[in-house]
């Protein structure tokens, strides 16, 4: 599965780098690898990311990724 | 220092209240009188929320002192409706979503009854400039207008079947 | 309107009933924040920082406490240390830290207005008198107020040691700006080289405040066993709870929330300012307490939104094709880090096709307040810096300025500026609605000029908790915990009945305390209608499978057979086939089911889509006085599907006028020394309805199919174009561009001048 992460993730946790190729059941497990790679990741993620599987919001991260292509994970922006 | 004794009518009935020297007929009402529906949202005479009748005259009873209010006759928007029985201006309100907060409402259905007593068929020029005092900030002053309108039009008409 | 307008499709939804909490709110009987009275509460005051920037020495309370009548005094030194930790602060997140300093100043003021120390006493004027009482001792620092001071060399820091983040490599030393944040794609400066035209501005706007009418105000009681109540007007008592627990380390569930009525919040009300300072008040006097601020606090010591400075190029080729956007801007956040410019990248870059872009913002502190979201938060600055530049192109490319938009517009299946591609999006159908409008052939007068300009918020979902419960009679109940700014409790009485197919007088809808239903998000990113909409609807549904399954027992027959239709369950085989049981016989007997039928549904939804936007606006330019007249105005939205049309409508012509406003009028004007000059609606000059015309709405409707009904959500995208919509109708009756709001009289007139 493709992974992509949009600034700030990539600079603050991963040494600039956006891409990766993960398997992962669900998004907890997703997280949890990527946190192996850049220490603090999963906190951060937990308060300020939105997570798009092949192109759909998701805010479940137990629901499974069997079958996902891409998943891509990009700063939560804020309404008013 | 001591309270000073005011002896009011409000909406029709004798009141009576103790306030300080520099005390607001505002604070009076919200305050003394438990009359909350009268809201303070600038206390500088800026927004029209606190609008009331003081002997028929349209004030901002923010900038009005509690105790000139002494022997006067004050009209506030729980006075407007009669009863249970809304006056036209505060049914035009809801039946055209003329409030999306609705704390700027009481000033505004206040003021707006005062103009159809003076003027009956308002244009709609005539209705912006004489609520030009009362800020609404959710509205865009759009259906507080045709509310305003449609009041006019439904006691004229209430008027001349009478 | 109270006329039924049938669509077809829906029986209660795109009515426009009168709302249930109508009649309270004409007639004065509704509680607001400052209304609010329980018994034994006293009063409370605080005292505010007179500098812009100062470090506290010491703070001398003593004669203050001594004052007869006064219960408490309350200072920083009250409050539990805070730790860096980041909690969610209405839609954004923001540090415990820097939540707790924006409720109390801890060492340092940052703002004039900021909270230095409080008192409660038995009245108003006795803790006012008790102020005067207070000795604080102040180092005054050099203070700084417009983003080129704050990061100007050697400017005083407000944050001692704050790193920049998001920058690579990250930089050495402590600076004012908090943070940057880029979206870039494709080699920008060489699609902008080999563009056939390009266009450059440099732009500014001021901060500006909400307005709302009615002033933060609480009521706080907080007991010695350590539960407490608090009595709020805000657009989310759960998360204002939230707030107000962790900074003073209690556990959430030991206070009890109650949502009073809301005068209005446009985002200003998702945090806290009183909240903390009133519990501490209260816990130390024994005694409920309130707390209200002036609308000269609200001025200096709520959250306004920032003014920005921004330089923008735009590329585009012969036939108005876009080549590459290129942005950098900065926002002018007030005191604390935060400021939204995620949401301001993100409106630069979504609602055109752009083959190479390079979007910056930088978030850049100083000495005023810290700002806070306001309707689409951060989006406004940026779309007229966009829409003014996409307007300069259509001028030299000589193209109509909708052509040129509708030619570029982003389309569903496009890639969207994070790469998440667009869903059912109606910004084509906004554009050519606009287009096929009269208003957009309508002839002009001398000194006249139209502009238009389009936009997006990318709206929001989010955690709701809804209930639906039925009582014996077949009545209905629905409670959820999104406090009601603009009629949402119609909205979802509205949902409720379409759903069970009842009549919308048989639903009412409470707005529960945080302790009788689960946790709702605040009433913010145009997300209640959407979101606690959804959870209303599930909820609903729940009960109908209730319904079903009981009527199905008194049948005699499976639930498979019978049929949930107009309120009613209909026996679809057996002996009793064609007859008929009513919510009300259903719901009677409860007693002999498992109990009284009641769903409860929390959801968090996130296939929301954003709603677009296009205004037209016609200005009139006095060339002798440099006053702009708005003479008419029309907004399009694509509003997905609107529940209930006259709240729609409502939404669209509000945000509007506080576009106009915007545009127009309203700025903070700061003195030499850091204090705002015109704290108050006579100065700080709001749109009235003498300032205006009508507010044409033209309602698009493209469903979101991830909603039953298809909503999107409304509020915020309405204040997105009309500041460029302005600017670019007083630039095209004057020939001159305009690229600093607000457009007073005063600047417009010295354009005027300066172009002679
Ligand atoms: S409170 Fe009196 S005019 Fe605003
Ligand atoms: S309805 Fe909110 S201020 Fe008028």
């Amino acid at each position: 599965m493709k992974v992509i992460l949009i600034e700030p993730f990539p600079g603050r946790y991963f040494g600039g780098r956006g891409e990766f190729e993960i398997d992962a059941p669900n998004l907890f497990a997703l997280v949890r690898a990527l946190d192996a790679i850049g220490p603090g990741f999963a906190e951060a993620a937990g308060e300020d990311a939105a997570i798009a599987v092949d192109g759909v919001m998701r805010a479940d991260w137990s629901a499974s990724l069997e079958g996902a292509q891409e998943v891509l994970i990009v700063p939560r922006i804020a309404g008013g | 220092m001591s309270k000073i004794a005011v002896s009011t009518t409000v909406n029709g009935d004798p009141a009576e209240f103790l306030c300080d020297a520099g005390e607001s007929l505002l604070d009076a009402l919200r305050g003394s009188l438990g009359l909350t529906g009268s809201k303070e949202g600038c206390g500088s005479g800026d927004c029209g929320a606190c609008t009331v009748m003081l002997n028929g005259q349209m004030v901002c009873s923010c900038l009005v002192l509690a105790v000139e209010a002494e022997g006067k006759s004050i009209a506030t928007i729980e006075g407007v409706a009669e009863g249970s029985v809304l006056h036209p201006v505060q049914r035009q309100f809801l039946e055209h979503g003329a409030l999306q907060c609705g704390f700027c409402t009481p000033g505004f259905i206040v003021a707006a009854k005062a103009l159809l007593e003076v003027n009956p068929d308002p244009d709609e020029t005539e209705i912006r400039y004489w609520l030009a005092g009362n800020l609404c900030r959710c509205t865009g002053y759009d259906k507080i207008v045709r509310a305003v309108s449609a009041a006019a039009a439904e006691l004229r008409q209430e008027r001349s079947a009478a | 309107m109270n006329a039924p307008e049938p669509k077809g499709k829906f029986r209660v939804v795109g009515t426009r009933p009168v709302r249930p909490d109508g009649i309270d709110k004409v007639t004065g009987k509704a509680i607001y924040g400052p209304d609010f009275v329980t018994a034994g509460m006293i009063q409370g005051a605080i005292l505010r920082s007179p500098h812009a920037h100062a470090r506290i020495r010491s703070i001398d309370t003593s004669k203050a406490e001594a004052l007869p009548g006064v219960k408490a005094v309350v200072t920083s030194a009250d409050f539990p240390g805070q730790s860096a930790k980041i909690i969610a602060a209405g839609e954004t997140s923001s540090s415990l830290q820097n939540i707790a300093a924006t409720c109390m100043a801890n060492g340092k003021v940052l703002y004039i207005g900021h909270a230095v120390a409080a008192v409660a006493a038995t009245t108003k004027a006795i803790a006012e008198a008790a102020l005067k009482l207070i000795v604080v001792d102040y180092e005054v620092l050099p203070h700084v107020i417009e983003v080129e001071e704050a990061l100007a060399e050697g400017a005083p820091i407000l944050h001692e040691g704050m790193i920049t983040k998001g920058l690579d490599p990250a930089p050495d030393r402590p600076s004012n700006a908090s943070m940057v944040f880029t979206l870039a794609g494709g080699d920008v400066d060489a699609a902008l080289a080999a563009s056939a035209v390009t266009v450059s501005g440099h732009y500014r706007t001021a901060p500006v405040h909400q307005g709302y009418i009615e002033p933060h105000a609480c009521v706080a009681s907080w007991n010695a066993d350590g539960q407490g109540q608090l009595w709020i007007s805000s657009q989310g008592h759960f998360d204002l709870r939230n707030q107000t627990a962790s900074v003073l380390h209690m556990p959430s569930s030991d206070l009890r929330t109650y949502p009073l009525e809301i005068g209005g919040g446009f985002g200003g009300k998702t945090g806290i300012y009183l909240e903390p300072v009133a519990m501490l008040l209260s816990r130390k006097a024994g005694r409920p307490v309130r707390l209200t601020m002036s609308r000269e606090d609200v001025f200096n010591a709520s959250g306004p939104a920032p003014g920005i400075v921004a330089d923008i190029t735009i590329g585009a080729s012969e036939d108005g094709t876009l080549t590459a956007l290129k942005l950098e801007f900065w926002n002018q956040a007030g005191a604390f880090p935060g400021s939204t410019i995620h949401s301001g990248v993100m409106t630069a870059l979504g609602a055109y096709r752009l083959p190479a872009y390079f979007a910056r913002g930088w978030d850049v502190v100083s000495n005023f307040a810290g700002t806070k979201a306001y309707r689409a938060p951060g989006a406004p600055q940026v779309a007229f810096v966009v829409e003014s530049c996409l307007d300069d192109i259509a001028r030299k490319l000589g193209i109509d300025a909708l052509d040129l938009r509708l030619k570029n517009a982003a389309r569903p299946g496009d890639p969207g500026p994070t790469r998440v591609p667009h869903g059912a999006i109606g910004y084509v159908e906004c554009l050519e609605a606009a287009k096929a409008h009269p208003h957009w052939s309508a002839p002009l007068g001398p000194n006249q000029g139209r502009g238009v300009a389009g936009a997006f918020w990318g709206n929001y979902g989010g955690q709701s908790t809804a209930a639906v419960a039925l009582a014996a009679d077949g009545s209905v109940q629905v409670t959820t915990g999104s406090p009601d700014i603009g009629g949402s409790r119609a909205s979802m009485a509205i949902m409720a009945a379409e759903t069970l197919g009842v009549p919308y007088e048989s639903v009412r809808v409470t707005i529960a305390d945080t302790g009788s239903i689960g946790y709702s998000m605040v009433t913010g990113g145009s997300r209640v209608t959407f979101a606690t909409g959804k959870a209303v609807i599930g909820a609903a549904q729940k009960v109908i499978a209730t319904l079903v399954e009981r009527a199905a027992s008194l049948f005699g027959v499976e639930p498979g057979q019978v049929e949930w239709r107009d309120g009613a369950a209909h026996c679809l085989d057996g002996e009793r086939a064609g007859e008929s049981l009513s919510i009300s016989a259903i719901a009677g007997k409860a007693g002999q089911f498992s109990g009284p039928i009641v769903a409860e549904l929390a959801v968090n939804p996130l296939d929301y889509l954003p709603a677009f936007a296009v205004h037209i606006c016609d200005t009139e330019v006095d060339p002798e006085t440099g006053n702009v007249s708005i003479i008419r105005y029309t907004t399009v939205q694509d509003v997905g599907t609107a529940i209930h049309p006259d709240y729609v409508e409502g939404q669209m012509q509000g945000g509007a006028v506080q576009g106009i406003g915007w545009a127009l009028n309203e700025a903070y004007v700061f003195d030499g020394n850091g204090r705002m000059e015109n704290p108050g609606f006579l100065d700080y000059r709001m749109p009235v309805a003498s300032d205006l015309p009508m507010i044409d709405t033209v309602m698009v409707e493209v469903p979101n199919p991830a909603h039953p009904y298809g909503v999107k959500g409304v509020g915020e995208a309405p204040i997105v174009p009309p500041l460029a919509a302005v600017a670019n109708a007083v630039a095209r009756a004057t020939g001159l561009p305009m690229r600093q709001l607000p457009l007073s009289p005063d600047r417009v007139w010295a354009a005027i001048q300066a172009a002679k």
